[in-house]
Order: structure tokens, then C-alpha cells, then sequence
């Protein structure tokens, strides 16, 4: 990769600024990528059959098959778009192919997608939770188990659901804003549970369906399309609704496109996929395909087959799985039991999408924002929970409006989902069939079908894939009022927001380059090192968050030496999921937040007349940003202030975790946590050498003297004791594990007893400190420290 | 003779009204045809896509 630099004229009074482009970040597998994207996309079996079911008729199921199967060709166009562009969604396609203008269309009608996933998510759960409640009220009353009323108790199913997506949304929108730690494992565990419920239904389903000898749904031929009122949408007065033929089968796929929303969410979590990359993000992609397809597709297959008609779509059809589960062949007990296990497993997966409908929404906006097309106001950080709360509450606000406006409505908010699915796919398809002929740099991989005609090269899959998305999305516009209506009103304020905000940035922003020109000397570089910022090993990294409370700042520079000890104050910023692996400097705008930040830790630096170099890191993990850049500038000390979030042990945990994670070669260094207060606590990060009690080291003296006592021993060392010592260690926990276990437990009781002063290690750890980290620790002299 | 001058531009009206409904039920009829024949070709060309990126991408995930 090339190093681009861009270099403002030194100016003696000016501080050096080094600015990174490549994100910090940390990697994960091609499970967790699947589990992580399969998420969302394998939340959509919860609903998709019923809605599309009640569009069509009982054909829907072959339409849903269909759809998965096509979504095998969307993913392709992903993982090309992906090879080229490492973080290659609609935004960054769309916008190098067709410039800002579609981007800014393309990321509305992402927008609109990731916007309604929570609330149909949500609502899909609660018609889950409120179906199975009324299923056991109505048993309940059967069984006389109920007290006896003239009707059972049912709860208004639409209500009810639209409640419990608004508490969902809420209790999600509360965790964005706290800062919710991105975690593979939830997503793995939660496709765990998943996947056995999947063997479960499928196995069983498929059990039943022999025993009863049901048949398979009606073929999906134009004369057993059965479309309902709403899903003629504005063809519904035209003569085409009598004769639809052939384009019926367009306008039933179009109504059951939905089963495939999420795999933009493909595009997001690539970015932090292991090497090899490219391989990896194919074998993620399969796996995300396959799974989709079994659970989705043939799901929604043996749902129509199991559930009798007369109460597939009044009774189950926003709770198809449950009803599926209630139709099995066994005795009641035991299918109530797995309906149950549906439901949690549904409120989990379900759950997990409004989540990541926020995490998502959320991660497009933060880029277009980084891009400048979003006000800064929106980026500007929560004070307490340092997070882009503006964004969360600006998303959540109109997942809630539209959880109140559809009233719990799946069908409603089914159908004005589709819309942001298939626009988004087919600009992504349009803007990768112009990157063929436009874009000449590195590609990966490309979606197959390529016949050579002279000097070019025409992509027929593309091609292929993008014309029944072109005219899926054309058809949608006829068939679905309520999406087109919603969307494009909804698309339309969205681009006139981002296209208002830009121009308004663009304006800001060369106002804010010039003043941080005139008051840093601005370096982009690829990396950080030491190089870059002219600093020697075994320097001080302070993080600094709040230019309001730079109390670890402060702190560091009162107990550093300058002139031995570099300072470098390291400004992590935060990319939303999905943001990029690189940002180049033309990318890199600064807000009004970070040059307070800067200026402020300049002003602090200079009070306590000292020198410091500031450092800008894009980072999708705070902990794994301060460790890699720890180690690439060979720091000794990394001071932070205490979070608000978590405990100072909990800080060094995480800080530890990283540096575990981080590949060879690697250096230790200390972690200190200081509070606001000023009192600080110290960590050793990495393998270190032992702080050990005076009565050990007499031990060691005693069994060294002992040993010497043999004539054989006479070149014995007191190393050679504690290495015998610790092999022999080793040795017994290999052998007993749970023995070692029980001593080892049994030492430390007997070390942490209190035994006067002077007698605890950790007593001296916490006083001084490793030593070597900061040099010359004294006592804050300076008014400034407090 | 006034009213039969009326009388004529009413019915050219209607007429001109009827052919303009004519045009764009044919319109439509046109569009409807194109979008479903270039649907199909599209769907006959992903079908191949997927069956080759499926075989490529199956042995990517089995290998070791």
C-alpha cells in the first residue's frame, strides 16, 4: 500500500499531528462473520412466509425458495464488490461507479431498509411472545387450569406486539447509547441455539409431513397465484389485474424479495474478517447462503405443507414457525414445549436484528458523516459514554415512529420493507456493472460469466443479476403503494438532509482544514511508528477522550521527564460498523469536537511547559487501537482516564485481551488508570517478571544452600532453584490439575493475609508502580494537577 | 348550428381521451412484456451464476 502523505510547510510553532489512515482494528473468523450476518438474514424466516403468503397465496413458499436461491447470485455480486473495496457496501460502490449524488439515494433506501428491520423485527418477536401467551390463555380456559370466564383472556395481538417492539427498540437504543460492546461470540451463541432449533424443526417438520402424507404447496404457476387486494397496489384498476401471466411470477417474487434482506450486512462485517480475506468472506458467504436457504426456504415449504389452510394465515401467519411447531405430529405437552423453545429462540434472533438494524443504521450514518454528507452535530460524542448518541436517537426515534404508525401492523411494515431491500441491491448491482468498465484497479474476484469480445469483456452474470433486480425494484414500484409511497418520501427527506448537510460541511470543513493548518503540521500516514512522529522507544501514550476532563493528561505530564520521555496523545476515532479498513487523507475530516480536543491538549502540554505529539487513530476497537499503537511506537506507559463505563480492572482487562491478541512481535508495557480524582492504579500488560516477597526470596537463599549441600551442586544457581521449582509446577498440574488447583488456591489465601506493613506485594505494586515505565515518579507539583 | 359544433368537439374529445387510454393500456402492455422477457433472461443467467459460483465457493469451504 502505498504511503500517502500529505505535508503542511514545519512551522516551528506548530504541533505535529499524525494522522493514520489504516483503521485499527481486530479479526474474526468466517463463523463469527456468518453467525453475525446470519442474524439479521435469518431473522427474516420468522416472517417472511406469512407475509408473503398473504400476498400471493400458497404458492408464496416457491417464490421464498426462489428468492433464497437468487440470493446465492446477490451474495456473488458482494463478495466482488467486497474483493475491490474491503468494505464494499452500497455507499462506497454507488459512489465511486455513479458518484455522490446516487450514493446519497442508494444509502437512503439502505437507510430505509436498516430502519425498518428493527421495527419488523421487533414486532415480528412480539407477535411471537402475544401469539403463544393467547395459544396458553385459550388452553389454559380449556383445561379449566384458568379461572373460568365467558371468554378466554387474549391479549390484542397487534397492540401488544407494537409494545413489546417499542420496549425492545428502547432497551436497544439505551445500550447504543451506553456503548454496546460489539461481540461475535452473542451472535455465535445466538446461532448456536438457533441452528438446534433449526435441526429440530426441520427434522421433525419433515417427520411429520411423512407421517400426515401432506402435500406440497400448489406449483407457482401464473394460474395459482392468487394476489390479495393490497398486493396489486396501483395495478389494481388496470385490465393487467385480470390477465397477469408470466409477469404475475415477477410481481410474486417481488412480493417475497424480502426473505433476503441482511446481505448488506455482508459487506459491513468483511472488514473485520481474518486472513485470508477474500477466502474467508467466500466461505462466510456460502455458509450464510446455504444456512438461509434451508432455514428460510425450506422452512416456509413446511409450513404451508404442515399447517391446514383454515388457519395458516388467519391463526399463524406473523408466527408461521410457531404455528408449524403446534401442526407436528406428537402429543400436545411436547409441542407446546418446542413452540415455547420457538419463541425464546425467536426473541433472541428477532431481538438480536432490532439491535443490529440500530448497530447498522447507525454504522451507514457514521460514514456518510465521516464522509462530510452528515451534519457534524450528529457526530459530536456523547459526553458521559463518549458514543454517537445523536445518530442512535435519531435512528431509534424513527423506528419507534414507524413501531407507532403501522401499530404492529407485519404486513404493513412487510411490505414497505422490501422496498429498501431491492433498491439497494439493484444500485449495488447497477454501480458494480459500471465499475467493470470504469474501475481498472485491484478485483479480487469477479462474478462469473465473462465472454471477451475484442478488448472487452461483458459481464453477463452481472448483467443477469442486475436485470432481475432492475425489474424486480420496477415491478415493486407498481405492486407495493404503501412501499413506494413510504419509501420514496422517506428516501426524498433523507436526500435532501444529506444533500443540505454536505453543502454545509463542505463550507465548515475547509474553514476547520485551514484553522488545523495554521495551528498543526498535519501528517497522514499509512501507519504509525515511531518514525512518523520523530520520537524515541519507551515513550508515554495518553488517550485523551474529553477535551473537558483531561485529567490522565495532566497527570501523565506532571510525572513524566520530557526530555527523557516522549508524549504522544492518542485520539482514537471511532468508526461506526461497517466503517472502512483505510481512510485516506482526503477522507479525514476534522469536527469541531476534535479540534477542541487537540487544542486543548496542546494548551495542557504547554501550562506544564512540555512538549507533546498528538496522534489520530481510526480505530473500529478503542482497546485494540491503544495496544497496536502501544506497540508500534514501542511505547513503556499507556495512561487513560477511568471510563465511565467500566471499572479500572475491567479497563486493563480488555487492554490485556488485546494484547494477547496482537501477533509477534510484541512488548510489554504498563497500563495505568487514572481518576478523576488524580489517584491512579497501575497494570503490567504482557509477561513480566514477578514482584517477590522478601520471605520467597529467602526461601530461594535456603533451598539453595540446601541444595549446595550435594557436591554435585556446587555450580547451582538461585535461578536454577525457581526453574526446578516452577518445571516441577508445570509438571503437577499436568499430572493433577485439580490438585494444583486446590493448593494454588490454598498459597494465595495464606499470601493475601494481612501481615503487616511492608509484607504485600501489592502493596509496592500500587505505590510505585513497575518503574520502568514512567521514569523518576514524583509527586504532583503543579497547580495544574489535581 | 351552435350546438352541433358543440356536439363535435365533445365527441372529438372523448375520442382523443379514448385514443390516449388506448395508447397507454398498449404502453403498459409493452413495458409489462419487456420487464417479463428481461426478467426471465436475467433469471436464466443468475441461475448459471449461481450454479458456478456454488460449485467454486463449496470446495473454497471444504478446503482445509
Amino acid at each position: 500500500m502505498a504511503s500517502k502523505q500529505t505535508v503542511s510547510l514545519p512551522q516551528s510553532n506548530r504541533v505535529r499531528l499524525v494522522v493514520a489512515s489504516s483503521v485499527m482494528l481486530t479479526f474474526i473468523s468466517f463463523w463469527r462473520a456468518a453467525a453475525i450476518v446470519l442474524n439479521d438474514l435469518g431473522s427474516s424466516a420468522f416472517y417472511a412466509g406469512g407475509i408473503a403468503e398473504e400476498a400471493v397465496g400458497k404458492a408464496a413458499p416457491w417464490f421464498i425458495l426462489g428468492v433464497m436461491l437468487f440470493s446465492f447470485a446477490v451474495r456473488a455480486v458482494y463478495v466482488e464488490s467486497c474483493s475491490m473495496f474491503t468494505r464494499g457496501g452500497v455507499y462506497r460502490i454507488v459512489k465511486e461507479a455513479l458518484g455522490g449524488t446516487f450514493a446519497k439515494l442508494s444509502v437512503s433506501a439502505l437507510m430505509f431498509d436498516y430502519i425498518l428491520t428493527g421495527p419488523i423485527s421487533g414486532v415480528s418477536a412480539g407477535q411471537y411472545i402475544v401469539g403463544l401467551l393467547n395459544e396458553l390463555f385459550a388452553l389454559g380456559a380449556a383445561h379449566h387450569v384458568l379461572a373460568p370466564r365467558a371468554t378466554p383472556l387474549q391479549l390484542p395481538t397487534n397492540a401488544t406486539s407494537a409494545v413489546i417492539a417499542a420496549i425492545i427498540t428502547v432497551y436497544f437504543w439505551w445500550q447504543n447509547t451506553k456503548g454496546i460492546e460489539e461481540s461475535s461470540d452473542k451472535a455465535l451463541k445466538v446461532m448456536k441455539i438457533t441452528t438446534v432449533m433449526v435441526v429440530m424443526l426441520l427434522g421433525w417438520g419433515i417427520f411429520s409431513v411423512l407421517h400426515l402424507g401432506s402435500h406440497l404447496p400448489p406449483l407457482p404457476i401464473p394460474s395459482n397465484l392468487h394476489f390479495s387486494n393490497d398486493a396489486l397496489g396501483f395495478l389494481k384498476h388496470t385490465k393487467l389485474a385480470t390477465t397477469f401471466g408470466l409477469f404475475g411470477i415477477i410481481m410474486a417474487f417481488g412480493h417475497s424479495v424480502l426473505a433476503m434482506s441482511g446481505e448488506e450486512s455482508l459487506a459491513q462485517v468483511n472488514r473485520e474478517i481474518e486472513h485470508p480475506k477474500l477466502k474467508n468472506l467466500k466461505r462466510a458467504a456460502i455458509v450464510i447462503a446455504i444456512y438461509s436457504f434451508i432455514f428460510t426456504g425450506i422452512g416456509s415449504l413446511l409450513a404451508v405443507m404442515l399447517i391446514p389452510d383454515a388457519v395458516r394465515v388467519p391463526v399463524y401467519r406473523d408466527n408461521l414457525i410457531a404455528g408449524m411447531a403446534m401442526y407436528m405430529v406428537g402429543p400436545l405437552a411436547l409441542r407446546i414445549a418446542f413452540r415455547i423453545f420457538v419463541v425464546i429462540v425467536g426473541f433472541l434472533i428477532l431481538a438480536g436484528a432490532v439491535n443490529t438494524a440500530i448497530v447498522g443504521s447507525t454504522g451507514v450514518l457514521m460514514r456518510v458523516a465521516e464522509d462530510g454528507v452528515l451534519s457534524d452535530w450528529f457526530r459530536k460524542p456523547q459526553h458521559k459514554y463518549g458514543t454517537s448518541y445523536r445518530i442512535v436517537n435519531l435512528v431509534a426515534g424513527l423506528q419507534l415512529f414507524t413501531i407507532i404508525v403501522t401499530r404492529g401492523d407485519v404486513i404493513m411494515l412487510g411490505e414497505a420493507y422490501a422496498f429498501g431491500v431491492i433498491w439497494s441491491f439493484t444500485f449495488n448491482s447497477l454501480a458494480m456493472l459500471v465499475l467493470r468498465f470504469k474501475y481498472h484497479g485491484e478485483r479480487g474476484w469477479k462474478v462469473p460469466i465473462n465472454i471477451r469480445i475484442g478488448k472487452y469483456e461483458i459481464p453477463l452474470g452481472l448483467l443477469s443479476i442486475h436485470l432481475v433486480l432492475l425489474t424486480t425494484a420496477l415491478v415493486n414500484l407498481f405492486t407495493k403503494s404503501v412501499a413506494t409511497v413510504s419509501g420514496i418520501l422517506f428516501a426524498v427527506v433523507f436526500f435532501i438532509l444529506f444533500s443540505i448537510s454536505e453543502r454545509d460541511n463542505k463550507r465548515r470543513h475547509d474553514m476547520a482544514t485551514r484553522q488545523m493548518k495554521e495551528h498543526f503540521q498535519l501528517e497522514h500516514q499509512d501507519r504509525v511508528g515511531r518514525e512518523a512522529l520523530q520520537i524515541n522507544p519507551g515513550c508515554v501514550v495518553v488517550t485523551m477522550r474529553d477535551a473537558n476532563a483531561p485529567f490522565a493528561l495532566k497527570w501523565a505530564l506532571a510525572r513524566t521527564n520530557a526530555s527523557e520521555q516522549d508524549i504522544v496523545v492518542l485520539a482514537a476515532r471511532m468508526m461506526g460498523a461497517g466503517g472502512p479498513d483505510y481512510l485516506d487523507a482526503s477522507e479525514q475530516l476534522f469536527s469541531e469536537h476534535e479540534q477542541m480536543l487537540f487544542t486543548k491538549a496542546v494548551s495542557v502540554a504547554e501550562s506544564f511547559g512540555k512538549h507533546i505529539s498528538l496522534l489520530v487513530v481510526p480505530a473500529g476497537d478503542i482497546f485494540a487501537a491503544l495496544v497496536q499503537t502501544a506497540n508500534s511506537l514501542e511505547a513503556a506507559a499507556v495512561v487513560s482516564g477511568l471510563s465511565t463505563k467500566l471499572t479500572a480492572q475491567e479497563q486493563a482487562y480488555h487492554v490485556g485481551q488485546a494484547w494477547e491478541a496482537l501477533p509477534e512481535p510484541k512488548r510489554q508495557f504498563t497500563f495505568y488508570v487514572v481518576k478523576p480524582d488524580g489517584e491512579a492504579i497501575s497494570f503490567h500488560i504482557g509477561p513480566h517478571a514477578p514482584a517477590i516477597e522478601p520471605a520467597d526470596v529467602q526461601l530461594v537463599h535456603r533451598m539453595w544452600l540446601n541444595f549446595r549441600l550435594d557436591p554435585e551442586l556446587q555450580q547451582l544457581h538461585h535461578s536454577d532453584v525457581v526453574t526446578y521449582a516452577l518445571t516441577r509446577l508445570a509438571t503437577d498440574f499436568a499430572r493433577d490439575k485439580k490438585e494444583t488447583l486446590r493448593g494454588m488456591r490454598q498459597s494465595i489465601e495464606e499470601t493475601t493475609k494481612p501481615k503487616g506493613l511492608g509484607g504485600l506485594r501489592y502493596d509496592k505494586l500500587q505505590d510505585a508502580g513497575p518503574g520502568y515505565s514512567i521514569r523518576a515518579p514524583r509527586p504532583p507539583q503543579d497547580n495544574n494537577e489535581k | 348550428m351552435r350546438r352541433e359544433c358543440d356536439t363535435t368537439s365533445a365527441l372529438r374529445e372523448y375520442a382523443a381521451g379514448v385514443t390516449i387510454l388506448t395508447d397507454m393500456e398498449s404502453l403498459l402492455h409493452f413495458a409489462v412484456n419487456t420487464v417479463t422477457v428481461l426478467f426471465f433472461i436475467g433469471m436464466a443467467g443468475s441461475a448459471v451464476v449461481v450454479l458456478i459460483s456454488f460449485v467454486e465457493d463449496i470446495f473454497e469451504l471444504l478446503e482445509d
